[in-house]
């Protein structure tokens, strides 16, 4: 690509203005690390037309060339649903909202899923969605109402009256899509037949409704999924009764197209239930004690966890020396036990307990104390 | 047989004009190239697929491959949708290179392309800036018999 000078006049005067150039350049080089201003698969068309006389005749000849614009890989916008509590082995799914801030069309794929334990094992049976496909574009010309313009022929992976679409905070469907035409050089006249953008009606769901220039040329709209990106795990067994357990799940999340960069998501965290039964006991009376004397024994049980039910609950109380139990005097929550008579029914193996202040006299308990209950145990000895 | 003479030389000159009756005929070509830089060393490449904020290079050769001179010749570029012209980059041979700011119905040099906005009431005279450019022309006035040249231009994708 040579070109010739004929003076040096000349030389000096494209040295300046390439020195020019260069600023120019570098002025317009800034905006480059901003967001990309044309849509990922716009076209962009130059023709050229020469005209020019062949004795009287006007003759004229074109020549076009067409340049595609690349997606810039650009990273999502992912919205952490909110926290679960669970207990152990119970199984937690987690859907999040995934929004494109690129350009163009591309592939995003999550990696490196984590569930950090704290005070519970490992967690198991987790997963995470490997990848989810958005749409992007840029706006080319002021919205119309309802409407709003990108380039020809970068709308074809979007479906009517499904894809959704957000512009800012605003949301929208796109309810109809016109493809609009490319441009072209007429073979007539040799003149350009500029491109016609393709137009997407999109309605409002929520925020914003679009009007006749409300959206500036050159926006970003991306689309947006809220069932595509899923995470799952099964919960392990916390290490410490009475200490929950949690989980932080949080992935990586990479772009197809060259040019973005990895986004590490926050955190969400699942809570493991741990809970813990506690145990008090007294007696009455205390003083005055002499063969003969009746004790009464009082077992409060508790569970003091907000959420979690404890199960399986047995109280194991061996009568005390120097005593003799007295026949069927065992009470749960003021009603006869299941199994009492002539000997404790609180000796091992023990008595199964609840919380149930219905439950029919002499039946047996479930053992189950739910969040925030507890049981009360009466019984009675003599001192030999 | 002398009434075909005249007829003859009639025919005889027929035949001669048609064989030195010249005509110029322009072809033109235009390739859109891009500069990559692989281990320090810069180089243009054919230009398919850019990103935005890249430059583009276009370079456009024309050819006369007729017997006849051309005159009154110019080339016209509209300036690519989706693209900004990068001011001082139009070159051409023997070329006066103006632009134009009103769709392609005048053309003039850059420090003349001016409009007038109203600022505060009062009608103010503006230059136009690069972003404003609609088209380009190279006027090149006559491209000799089996001549050629080449013009150009750069852009910046937006």
């Amino acid at each position: 690509m040579e070109k010739k000078f004929s003076r040096i006049r000349s030389t000096a005067i494209r040295t300046f203005i390439t020195g020019f150039a260069v600023l120019a350049l570098l002025a317009f080089a800034l905006p480059q690390a901003a967001q990309a201003r044309t849509s990922g698969g716009a076209t962009i068309y130059n023709t050229v037309m020469v005209n020019y006389t062949s004795g009287t005749t006007v003759l004229f000849a074109t020549a076009n060339v067409s340049v595609t614009v690349n997606t810039v890989g650009a990273q999502p916008t992912v919205t952490n649903p909110v926290g679960q509590t669970t207990v152990a082995g119970g199984a937690v799914t987690y859907v999040y909202k995934v929004a494109s801030n690129s350009n163009g069309y591309d592939t995003y794929s999550t990696s490196l899923l984590n569930n950090t334990a704290t005070n519970v094992g490992a967690a198991t049976a987790t997963s995470v969605t490997a990848s989810v496909n958005l749409w992007g574009g840029i706006t080319v010309g002021a919205s119309g109402a309802g409407t709003i313009q990108v380039p020809f022929g970068t709308t074809s992976q979007l479906t009517v009256n499904t894809s959704t679409v957000q512009i800012g905070a605003s949301t929208y469907t796109v309810t109809g899509i016109a493809a609009g035409s490319a441009a072209s050089t007429n073979a007539g006249t040799g003149a350009l037949m500029p491109e016609v953008p393709a137009t997407l009606t999109l309605t409002l769901i929520s925020g914003t409704a679009i009007t006749a220039g409300s959206v500036a040329a050159g926006t970003q709209v991306g689309e947006y999924k809220t069932a595509a990106l899923t995470a799952a795990l099964t919960a392990g067994t916390p290490t410490t009764p009475g200490t929950d357990g949690t989980y932080s799940t949080f992935f990586t999340i990479t772009e197809a197209a060259s040019g973005g960069s990895a986004l590490v998501t926050t955190g969400v965290t699942t809570t493991v239930s741990s809970p813990k039964a506690t145990i008090t006991k007294t007696v009455s009376p205390t003083t005055g004690i002499i063969p003969g004397t009746v004790l009464t024994y009082t077992i409060v049980v508790t569970n003091p966890h907000p959420v979690a039910q404890v199960t399986n609950v047995t109280v194991i109380d061996p009568v005390p020396a120097y005593t003799t139990y007295v026949a069927s005097s065992t009470l749960l929550n003021s009603i006869t036990v299941h199994g009492d008579g002539a000997t404790s029914p609180l000796i091992t193996p023990g008595l199964l307990i609840d919380n149930n202040t219905s439950r029919t006299a002499g039946a047996l308990a479930t053992g189950i104390l739910p969040a925030n209950s507890s049981a009360t145990i009466t019984y009675q000895v003599t001192v030999n | 047989m002398k009434k075909f003479i005249p007829l003859l030389i009639a025919l005889i000159l027929l035949l001669f004009s048609v064989q030195v009756f010249a005509e110029a005929l322009i072809t033109v070509h235009m390739k859109a190239e891009k500069e990559v830089t692989v281990n320090k060393v810069t180089k243009r490449v054919a230009a398919d697929k850019v990103n935005p904020g890249d430059v583009i290079f276009y370079t456009i050769n024309y050819v006369n491959s007729g017997d006849k001179e051309a005159t009154n010749s110019f080339l016209d570029d509209p300036i690519p949708k989706g693209s900004v012209y990068i001011p001082g980059s139009a070159f051409g041979d023997n070329a006066e290179i103006t632009f134009s700011i009103d769709g392609g119905k005048t053309f003039k040099k850059p420090s003349l392309l001016t409009y007038e906005v109203k600022v505060n009431g009062k009608m103010e005279k503006k230059t136009a800036s690069p972003e404003q450019y609609t088209h380009i022309r190279w006027t090149v006035n006559v491209v000799p018999a089996h001549g050629k040249g080449q013009v150009g231009f750069q852009v910046q994708t937006k």
